[in-house]
C-alpha cells in the first residue's frame, strides 16, 4: 500500500492568497479551487478514479452482452413460434402447443435490469389453462442470488459510499489538523466555506464519474444490438440526472455529518453507520415490512385456488352428463358453467394483482424513507425495468390471454360451422380453410409512455431534490455553530 | 504478557463507539430480519399445505391408474431458508410431468415484485455485508493508528516479540467482532425455539451451529485483510480509504458481477435454440412414425389391428421423442452446470462470496438445490410406473387410495457439509494468507 503521495506538510494546499476582506466569488473560487486540489492531489481520489472506471464500464459491458444474447433468443423464439403457427395443420396443434408469447428484453435493463432479471421469459397460452412461464429452467440460477450489478446498482451504493467516504472528514478533518482554524482567521464567511468545501468535493467526483457515464453512453451508442430511439436517449439521461442528484445528497450528509462531529475518525463511524441505514438497510427492510403490514397471496396460493375451482368446475358438469337433459340444454348449462369458472378464476387473479399493487406501493412509500429506494424505483421505471413494467405487463398477459381464448373459440365455431354444411369435410381440412396464421392473435405493445414514466417517478426525483436541501441546511446550521479550534 | 496484550485489543474495541454502533446495528436487523422471514416461512408452509391438499384432490378425478403419472409433487419450504434465503423463492415449489415427460413447474406469473429489485435482508444478508463492514471499521487502524498516536512504540519497547503483538492483536479484535455476532446467534436461537410454525430438528441445530463456525471464519478473514491492509499503510487515513473500497469491491462487486462474466466466457443455448432443437427431434421422430405405420399397415383390414399397430408405433414414438428431449436439457444442464461452476470460481475471489456459497449450501437453498426436486422426481416416477404396470384399474376406483405418495427428502447433514466444505476450506485459506501477509509486513515495518 502506497502512503498518500502528498506529503503531509503540504496537505492540505495553501490558501495563503484569500484576500483580506469581504468574500463573494473571488474567494469562492480559491476556496474550491483549494478543495478541489486538495481532493484531486490525494490517495483517495486516485482510487476512487479507478474503481468508478473499472466497475461502471465493466457492469454496463457485461449488461450489454447479457442483452444481445436475451435479444437475439428474444428474435430466435419469435421466428421460431411463428413458424409454428404457420405451420398448425389441426385445431389440436394450436390448442394443445398452446400460443407462445415472448417478452421483448427492454434494451435499458443493461442500465437498470430491474425487475427484468427475473421476469418471465416466455408465457404460453394454451387451451383452458390458465397462462404459464415456460422456459425459466433456461437461465443461470446464480443471477439470483445477488443483486444485479447494474449502472443503478454502482451508483447507488459503491458511487454514494465514495461519496461519503470523500466528504467524512470536510470539516472535522480540517479541525484536527487546525487549518480550519487558520481558514476561518481569514475574513471569509462560513457559508462561503461551506459552498465551496461542497461544490469543489462534488465537482472532483463528478470528473471521474460523468467520464465514467459518458463512456457508458458511448458503449450504449456504439452497441449496435441496441436501437438507442430519441425516447430512450431521453430515459437515459434523465437515469443519469437521477443518479447525480443522489449522488450530490450523500456529499450533502457527508458535510453535515463532518460538521456534527469533532473528531475525523467519530465522522467516519456515523457517515459509515447512517450510509449502511439509508442505503442497505432500510430500502430493502421496506419490502419486508410491506409484506407483513399488507401480505399478498403467493402465486402458488393463486395457483391452487384456480385449480380447485376448475376441479369443482369440472365436477359440477360431469353431473349435468347423469341428470339426463337433453344435449343442447346441456351445452348451454355446460357453457355457462365454463364461463363462471373463467370468472372467478379471473376474480381470484384480480384480487391477488389487487393485494399485489397495494402491496408495491406500500413499500416504496416505507422506501421513501430512504434515498436509495427513491433512485431504484425511479431509475428502474424509466428502463422500464420496474414495477410499472411488471403490471403492465401482467395487464398485457391477461388482455392476451382473452384474445387467445377468444380467436380459439371463433376458430372452434367456424369450422363447427363449415362441418354443418359440408358433412363430408374433415376436421383438419375445416381447419385449414379457416385458419390464417395471420390472423391469430399478437401480444399488445406495451406502451409506458415517457410522461406516465415521469409523472411515476417525479415524487420520488422531488424527494431526493428535498434530502439535498435539507442536509445542506443542516449542514448550514450546524457549521455556522461550529467550534473551530 | 500475551494475555493482556489481548485484553488490551478487546478493550480497546469494546469500550469504543464503534462497539456499540455495530452491536445495536446488528441487533436491531436481527430482529427486524429474522421474524419475517419466519413469517414468510409459516406463509410458505400454509402454501404448501393446500398444494398438497389441491393435487391429492386431483387423483379424485382421474379415470385411471396411467394419469397418476402426471401427478404434481410438491416440495416443502425448507426451514433454514430463514438464515440463508438463497434461491429459495426461486426455486419451483411444484413440479408436473408435462406430456413430454418433461418437469414444468406449477405456478402462475404473479411473482412478488419488490422481491427482484431489492435483496433479501436474511441472516447471510447481516453478517455478510453489514458485519463485514463492522470487522473492517474495527481493523482499518489496528496496526497505522498505533503507529500514528506513538502507542505501539511504547508496545513494543516492552519484551515482546512482533509476532505475538500481531497475533494478540489479531485474537483480540476477532474477539471484538465475534461478540456482537454471538449475541445475534443468541437471539436467533431464541427466536427459532419460540416460533410456533418451525419443527426444529437436530439437523437445523446442526447447521445453526455451523454457520456460527462458518460466520466466525469469515468475519475473521476480513479482518485479518484489514489487518493486513493497516499494518501496510503508515497512515489510518490511507488504510480506511483502502480498505473500505476492497470492501466495496469484495462484499459488492465482484460476487455480483461474477455470473455475468462466466456467461460471457461460457456461454449456453439459449431458450430458443433448445426449442428448435426439440422441436426438430418431435418433428424427424413423427414423420418416421407416420412411415413405418403406413409401411406396416399395408395389408391389414382389420380396423381394430390397425388401430392398435398405429397406437404401438405412435407411443414408441412418443417415448423416443422423451429420450430425445431428455438427452438435449442434459447435455443444456451440463454446459449451464460449466456456466455455474466458472461464476462460482470467479465470485471466489471473494470471502464473500465464498461465505455466501457455503452458507446457503448449509441451508439448502443454493444453486444445486433446484435440481434437487426434479431429481427425486425422476424417483418418484420410476416408483409410479412399477406402480402403475402391476395396479389393475377396478370399476371402483379402489386404486386411488393406494397411489404411492411423494415424500421431500431434503440434503442431510453430511450432504450439506461435503457441499460446502470448499468453501470453508477457503475461508480458512483466506485466513492464513492474510494472517501471514500481515505477519510478514508487520515484521518488516518502521515504528516511528
Amino acid at each position: 500500500m502506497q502512503p498518500s503521495p502528498v506529503p503531509a506538510s503540504s496537505w492540505p494546499p495553501a490558501c495563503s492568497s484569500l484576500p483580506v476582506s469581504g468574500g463573494g466569488p473571488s474567494v469562492l473560487w480559491t476556496i474550491v479551487k483549494k478543495e478541489m486540489l486538495g481532493h484531486v492531489l490525494s490517495y483517495r481520489f486516485l482510487v476512487t478514479t479507478l474503481l468508478c472506471f473499472l466497475l461502471t464500464l465493466a457492469s454496463v459491458g457485461l449488461l450489454l452482452l447479457d442483452y444481445r444474447s436475451e435479444k437475439e433468443n428474444y428474435d430466435a423464439s419469435v421466428a421460431l413460434h411463428e413458424r409454428d403457427l404457420a405451420s398448425a395443420e389441426s385445431m389440436t396443434d394450436l390448442e394443445v402447443s398452446g400460443i407462445v408469447v415472448e417478452r421483448r428484453p427492454p434494451p435499458l435493463s443493461s442500465l437498470a435490469k430491474g425487475m427484468d432479471v427475473s421476469a418471465p421469459r416466455s408465457v404460453e397460452f394454451a387451451y383452458r389453462s390458465t397462462p404459464r412461464a415456460v422456459g425459466s429452467r433456461y437461465r443461470n440460477p446464480l443471477l439470483f442470488l445477488l443483486p444485479t450489478p447494474d449502472l443503478v446498482y454502482v451508483v447507488e451504493v459503491i458511487v454514494s459510499l465514495l461519496a461519503v467516504l470523500f466528504m467524512f472528514d470536510a470539516v472535522s478533518g480540517e479541525k484536527e489538523r487546525g487549518t480550519l482554524k487558520l481558514l476561518l482567521s481569514n475574513s471569509v464567511p462560513r457559508d462561503l466555506v461551506l459552498i465551496g468545501k461542497y461544490v469543489g468535493g462534488y465537482v472532483t467526483l463528478l470528473l471521474p464519474l460523468s467520464a465514467s457515464l459518458a463512456a457508458v453512453l458511448l458503449l450504449l451508442h456504439l452497441a449496435p444490438w441496441v436501437d438507442m430511439t430519441r425516447e430512450l436517449w431521453l430515459r437515459t439521461g434523465w437515469i443519469v440526472v437521477v443518479s447525480l442528484l443522489y449522488v450530490s445528497l450523500f456529499f450533502a450528509l457527508g458535510i453535515l455529518i463532518s460538521a456534527l462531529t469533532k473528531r475525523a475518525s467519530t465522522s467516519l463511524i456515523v457517515s459509515l453507520f447512517v450510509w449502511v441505514i439509508l442505503v442497505i438497510v432500510m430500502p430493502n427492510i421496506a419490502p419486508l415490512l410491506a409484506a407483513q403490514l399488507s401480505p399478498s397471496p403467493s402465486p402458488e396460493m393463486v395457483s391452487a385456488e384456480q385449480s380447485s375451482i376448475r376441479r369443482d368446475g369440472w365436477r359440477s358438469m360431469r353431473g349435468l352428463r347423469d341428470s339426463g337433459m337433453s344435449e343442447s340444454e346441456r351445452d348451454e348449462r355446460e357453457a355457462e358453467m365454463r364461463e363462471q369458472v373463467a370468472r372467478q378464476q379471473a376474480d381470484v387473479e384480480a384480487f391477488a394483482r389487487s393485494r399485489a399493487r397495494r402491496n408495491v406501493a406500500l413499500a416504496r412509500a416505507l422506501g421513501k424513507v430512504s434515498p436509495a429506494a427513491g433512485l431504484v424505483y425511479s431509475a428502474t421505471d424509466l428502463a422500464r425495468t420496474g414495477v410499472a413494467a411488471h403490471f403492465a405487463f401482467l395487464e398485457a398477459t391477461s388482455a392476451m390471454e382473452e384474445d387467445v381464448d377468444r380467436y380459439l373459440r371463433g376458430l372452434r365455431d367456424g369450422i363447427d360451422d363449415l362441418a354443418r354444411s359440408d358433412p363430408d369435410l374433415d376436421a383438419d381440412a375445416a381447419f385449414a380453410e379457416v385458419f390464417d396464421p395471420e390472423e391469430a392473435p399478437r401480444p399488445r405493445v406495451v406502451g409506458l409512455p415517457l410522461a406516465d414514466t415521469l409523472r411515476e417517478t417525479n415524487m420520488d426525483v422531488l424527494l431526493l431534490a428535498v434530502y439535498n436541501v435539507l442536509f445542506l441546511m443542516g449542514a448550514y446550521v450546524a457549521f455556522m455553530r461550529y467550534d473551530a479550534t | 504478557m500475551f494475555l493482556s496484550m489481548v485484553r488490551k485489543e478487546l478493550l480497546d474495541n469494546v469500550l469504543r463507539l464503534r462497539f456499540a454502533v455495530a452491536c445495536a446495528l446488528c441487533l436491531v436487523l436481527v430482529i427486524a430480519s429474522v421474524p419475517t422471514m419466519l413469517r414468510g416461512y409459516g406463509g410458505d408452509l400454509r402454501t404448501y399445505s393446500a398444494n398438497l391438499t389441491v393435487h391429492r384432490g386431483e387423483l379424485e378425478d382421474l379415470r385411471s391408474p396411467e394419469w397418476v403419472r402426471h401427478q404434481a409433487v410438491d416440495r416443502p419450504p425448507t426451514p433454514t431458508s430463514v438464515l440463508f434465503v438463497g434461491l429459495e423463492r426461486y426455486m419451483p415449489r411444484s413440479l408436473r410431468v408435462s406430456r413430454w415427460g418433461e418437469p414444468a413447474t406449477v405456478s402462475g406469473l404473479e411473482a412478488s415484485p419488490t422481491g427482484s429489485l431489492f435483496p433479501v435482508v436474511d441472516l447471510g444478508f447481516v453478517v455478510g455485508i453489514v458485519m463485514s463492514l463492522v470487522a473492517v471499521v474495527f481493523a482499518y487502524d489496528a496496526v497505522s493508528g498505533e503507529r500514528e498516536s506513538g502507542t505501539l512504540k511504547l508496545v513494543m519497547s516492552f519484551p515482546v516479540s512482533r509476532a505475538s503483538v500481531l497475533a494478540a492483536k489479531w485474537v483480540g479484535g476477532c474477539a471484538g467482532v465475534v461478540l456482537p455476532l454471538l449475541l445475534c446467534w443468541v437471539l436467533i436461537c431464541i427466536m427459532l425455539l419460540v416460533y410456533p410454525a418451525l419443527s426444529i430438528t437436530g439437523l437445523e441445530w446442526a447447521v445453526v451451529g455451523l454457520l456460527f463456525v462458518g460466520s466466525v471464519l469469515y468475519l475473521s478473514s476480513m479482518y485479518t485483510l484489514g489487518l493486513f491492509v493497516s499494518a501496510a499503510s503508515r497512515r489510518s487515513a490511507t488504510s480506511v480509504i483502502t480498505m473500505l473500497l476492497l470492501w466495496a469491491g469484495l462484499s459488492l462487486a465482484i460476487p455480483n458481477l461474477a455470473p455475468y462474466v462466466a456467461s460471457a466466457l461460457r456461454p449456453v443455448p439459449g431458450a430458443a435454440e433448445i426449442g428448435a432443437q426439440k422441436r426438430k427431434v418431435f418433428r424427424e421422430e413423427i414423420a418416421a412414425a407416420e412411415a413405418s405405420v403406413a409401411g406396416r399397415l399395408t395389408g391389414v383390414t382389420d380396423r381394430r389391428e390397425r388401430w392398435r399397430l398405429q397406437r404401438g408405433v405412435m407411443e414408441a414414438a412418443m417415448a423416443e421423442i422423451g429420450r430425445q428431449r431428455g438427452r438435449i436439457d442434459e447435455s443444456f444442464d451440463n454446459s449451464m452446470n460449466s456456466q455455474v461452476a466458472v461464476g462460482r470460481a470467479i465470485s471466489r475471489l471473494s470471502p464473500f462470496a465464498c461465505y455466501l456459497h457455503a452458507g446457503t449450501a448449509l441451508c439448502a437453498t443454493g444453486t444445486d438445490a433446484s435440481a434437487r426436486l426434479s431429481d427425486q422426481m425422476s424417483g418418484y416416477h420410476a416408483t409410479l410406473d412399477q406402480w402403475i404396470a402391476v395396479t389393475e384399474d377396478d370399476p371402483d376406483n379402489e386404486w386411488r387410495r393406494e397411489v404411492p405418495e411423494f415424500t421431500y427428502r431434503p440434503p442431510s447433514l453430511g450432504e450439506r457439509l461435503s457441499a460446502s466444505v470448499v468453501d470453508l476450506g477457503l475461508l480458512v485459506g483466506y485466513n492464513a494468507i492474510f494472517l501471514l501477509g500481515a505477519g510478514v509486513v508487520f515484521l518488516r515495518t518502521e515504528l516511528t
